[in-house]
């Protein structure tokens, strides 16, 4: 997946370490499905200086977070400040939360993929 | 990466804690916002550094009187700053148990 971060690649390569090249082919269509890109993350975040402040928090699943950069205009715009210097990071903690869930799904705990 | 999340748990951290050892009764306050040194005046966050003072003080309607998310904000951000821990400590036993180096 050519689309991956650094750090997030090696993340996900650890994961589909034992698969099978099918197994793996799948988790790559359904983690490539669920991920937050870096790129929106950084786009809502800079949104959040002229418009909604908070949006990149929602996007990374930090609902409480956002509705208090929603209500305070970004904590006085310091945590939007915050998150454009951080953005790359914001997205990776979803991130990796994404790819273990995905290998939970896919090893039948819901039900199975397979 | 993981030890990119010491920055922003540092931040609320040192943030929270300057704003609570300041005097909200205080004249001239030094102000922390960006805006107000440029004499901006609509950001819906105004009076959070009064509240946060407040609270360190016990003073629950004084807070929320300077800004009614005052307690939340708190409550959020060391929530926040705990989970910042955590998710640093998972990583790092991460990296160790598959001998990466340090991202």
């Amino acid at each position: 997946m050519p689309e991956l971060e650094a750090d997030e690649m090696a993340f996900v390569q650890n994961i589909i370490r034992d698969m099978t090249d099918a197994e793996a082919q799948q988790y790559a269509d359904i983690y490539r499905a669920r991920r937050r890109d870096p790129m929106l993350v950084l786009v809502t975040t800079i949104i959040g200086f002229f418009g909604i402040a908070g949006i990149q928090r929602f996007l990374t699943g930090q609902i409480g977070m956002g509705l208090l950069y929603f209500f305070t205009g970004g904590l006085c715009f310091v945590g939007t400040i915050v998150d454009l210097v951080n953005y790359r990071r914001l997205a990776f903690e979803y991130n990796i939360k994404e790819a273990q869930m995905v290998n939970t799904m896919m090893n039948g705990q819901y039900g199975g993929y397979k | 990466m993981q030890y990119r999340f010491f920055p922003e748990a540092l931040l609320w951290v040192v943030g929270i804690a300057a704003m609570g050892l300041m005097e909200p009764e205080g004249e001239h306050l030094l102000s922390l916002c960006p805006f107000s040194w440029l004499d901006i005046h609509f950001c819906p966050g105004c009076g959070l550094g009064h509240a946060i003072a407040y609270l360190f003080r016990g003073e629950l309607e004084a807070s929320w009187a300077a800004h009614p998310l005052g307690l939340p904000a708190l409550l959020m951000l060391s929530w926040r700053v705990g989970s910042l821990f955590k998710k640093y400590l998972f990583l790092r036993s991460f990296y160790l148990k598959n001998s990466l180096k340090h991202g």
